[in-house]
């Protein structure tokens, strides 16, 4: 193997890291959405039911 | 609940800790499954954003409870969010497109806009307005429909057959009614192979068109032919995972007679004798897609030849019929009988030209005769 070559195994266990870390950012992004989502839309009733009562 | 409104909307410091340390935790358990014990990535993945999402609801709920999640912070003294109405509704309206996304299926959704588009790229090539469109509007509407069928096809969206089948006339009588540039026609045409491709696929996945598969045709010890098969006023769909039929010399053939046949995966292997497909009759017709044609006296014209190999066989064309090649190369290929009778026109010209520079490469070319 040449310099600057790397082999065919390590280019796969770097896809899988790759993977990995891309499945566990795109969860992450979509819990943060979501949670995010919900507190808005809890408060945003709260406040609309509270100032009515 | 002030608390979880605070966790997502305040405390971002804490927040990203939080993701912090579970997605290291996630990471550490995928890893050490993957590389310590060998396991399918598939279901590691699975098990690694399940841990993810159980150690972020875990260190949510526990703020929740105690007002921190780690050792040796204070808890803050709680303030007020004030969000507006409008802020509750849009976030109502998310909420439920989210809940409904889920419920309903992506693909479905997909599929009701790819045929909201689709049906009013038909229904505005049938307008007025689209016979005055220019040249390169015309294109850009083509271009438009051939993106849609791309990624339908290439995504698997449950596109319905029908909206295919009813652009591609659009299509056609578009094409039929103006006389547009070569290079329009062309785009047009190859686009109305594609919708016409993507419709027997979605056909035959939604089971309107029962497939056939090869070995029911050549049942005698596999694939070989070596006599004529007839199909007459049928409409069938062969399908095979890359099976071939060898057509011997004694007449091995299909012949088409007021039929319409389709070959999926299927390959042809023959002897330079009778041509692999024979269509008889005007309303017969074929398509050969995803197929390798070899050792072949094979006629081109009036079949619908979709990612098609041609190797080491004789094509032919009766010029001025039409032709219709999505993704089609020839490799090893006797060119100088393509033209029938003899007499090199403008289409086969075009053809053979077009062979030559792409040198074993797939070429689109498509040729529809003007009806009179």
């Amino acid at each position: 193997m040449s310099t600057g070559e790397v082999s065919q195994a390590f280019l796969h266990s770097a896809g899988t890291i790759d993977g990995l870390w891309l499945v566990i950012a795109v969860g992450v992004i979509c819990l943060d959405s979501t949670g995010k989502l919900l507190a808005i839309t809890i408060s945003g009733w709260r406040e609309v039911l509270g100032e009515k009562s | 609940m002030n608390r979880f409104i605070d966790f997502f909307l305040k405390e971002q410091q804490l927040r990203w800790k939080v993701y912090l340390a579970s997605c290291c935790i996630a990471f550490g358990y995928g890893f050490v499954n993957l590389y310590a014990f060998h396991r399918i990535e598939e279901r590691v993945s699975l098990e690694t954003v399940v841990l993810l999402f159980a150690l972020v609801a875990v260190f949510v709920a526990v703020y929740v409870a105690k007002g921190t999640v780690f050792f040796g912070e204070t808890e803050k003294p709680m303030r007020a969010i004030r969000l507006g109405w409008k802020l509750a509704v849009a976030g109502t309206a998310a909420l439920a497109l989210l809940t409904s996304t889920y419920l309903i299926g992506i693909s479905r959704i997909q599929a009701a806009i790819v045929d909201f588009r689709l049906k009013s790229f038909a229904a505005f090539l049938d307008t007025v307005q689209a016979a005055n469109l220019s040249d390169q509007q015309l294109r850009d509407r083509y271009k438009k429909i051939q993106s849609v069928v791309e990624v339908s096809s290439a995504n698997q969206i449950p596109v319905d057959p029908a909206l295919l089948q009813m652009t591609q006339t659009a299509i056609s009588s578009s094409l039929k009614k103006r006389s547009p540039s070569e290079q329009t026609k062309q785009l047009g045409w190859t686009t109305s192979i594609e919708l016409e491709s993507l419709a027997y696929t979605r056909k035959v996945q939604t089971g309107a068109i029962i497939p056939v598969p090869a070995r029911q045709i050549a049942n005698t010890g596999g694939y070989l032919i070596n006599s004529p098969v007839s199909i007459d006023n049928g409409s069938i769909y062969v399908q095979g995972e890359h099976s071939w039929f060898a057509l011997g010399p004694g007449g091995g053939q299909f012949v088409l007679n007021q039929s319409t046949v389709v070959f999926d995966k299927i390959d042809f292997l023959g002897f330079f004798s009778e041509p692999a497909i024979k269509l008889v009759g005007d309303r017969s017709n074929a398509l050969v897609r995803d197929s390798i044609m070899q050792n072949l006296v094979q006629p081109l014209d009036r079949i619908t030849w979709i990612d098609v190999s041609f190797a080491n066989s004789r094509p032919l064309y009766a010029e001025g019929a039409p032709l219709r090649l999505r993704n089609v190369s020839f490799k090893d290929c006797d060119l100088s009988h393509l033209s029938f009778p003899w007499v090199f026109g403008p289409v086969s010209s075009e053809l053979v030209k077009r062979i030559r520079e792409a040198n074993g490469q797939p070429i689109t070319f498509t040729y529809e005769p003007v009806s009179k």
